[in-house]
């Protein structure tokens, strides 16, 4: 899987939020706000290019105390949640 | 998210207009009928160059809140803003006041429609022209074509 073109993580308000940017283009009615977490993974997702449940997965246990079990529960249900709003493909 | 109040927000889009961005902001509201629908369109955010009469534009009134108005004259530094969908009443500004310039209105479909084609441009002076009656105009559209529309 691979972050969409265009989707840019942002401070907007002191809140992190994934904004729908395209050539200079911010569409405020579109703002994903993610908690800590999230935010973390959707940086190592697009360090990471080509990821998968998996692998982020393996990041988030590497960076933070959690089991392996709750990470991937985690991870799963966050990019389901990604893939549902469109962006990731 | 926490609750921010909307000029927190306004003021975050400016910023990035600032920065020379076009913002997709949406709008609330009716004081724009019958161009802008709040509550279903967005406006396409720029930085303003020389604002014009006729210009619609996001602006800091009256030193206390942001309105999405058209500019109806400028005198000096002095600006006089009136929504489009407003019967009376007109907001107050300094030029220096004036944030943004909307260029272009996003429908329900995400179309981006610009605002200053000629088609816009004359129809929105003959809706001048209408003032004296724009009320009444304004309560059949918002009990037929609004319902249907958009």
């Amino acid at each position: 899987m691979k972050q969409k073109e265009g989707f840019v993580l942002r401070d907007v308000c002191g809140e992190k939020v994934i904004v729908a940017e395209g050539l200079g283009v911010v569409d405020f009615g579109k703002l994903v706000s993610l908690n800590e977490t999230a935010a973390w993974l959707w940086q190592e997702a697009a360090k990471q290019g080509d990821f998968t449940v998996d692998s982020l997965t393996q990041a988030l246990c590497d960076e933070y105390e959690v089991s392996q079990e709750q990470a991937r529960r985690d991870v799963t249900a966050l990019i389901g949640q990604w893939q549902e709003i469109g962006i990731i493909g | 998210m926490a609750k921010v109040s909307d000029n927190v927000i306004i003021g975050n889009a400016i910023q990035l207009v600032n920065e020379g961005m076009k913002v997709t902001f949406p709008v609330k509201g009716y004081s724009m009928l019958p161009f802008i629908i709040g509550g279903r369109e967005s406006v396409d955010l720029v930085k303003p160059e020389e604002p014009k009469v006729g210009d619609v534009v996001l602006a800091w009134v009256e030193g206390r809140r942001y309105v999405v108005h058209r500019i109806i004259s400028i005198n000096g530094d002095q600006v006089v803003l009136m929504g489009d969908g407003n019967v009376a009443g007109v907001e107050h500004c300094r030029l220096k006041d004036v944030a943004a310039v909307a260029v272009a209105v996003v429908d329900r479909k995400g179309r981006h429609h610009p605002l200053y084609v000629a088609w816009r441009v004359r129809a929105s002076r003959l809706w001048w022209r209408l003032l004296p009656v724009r009320r009444w105009i304004l309560a059949v559209y918002r009990r037929t074509w609004l319902k249907v529309a958009g």
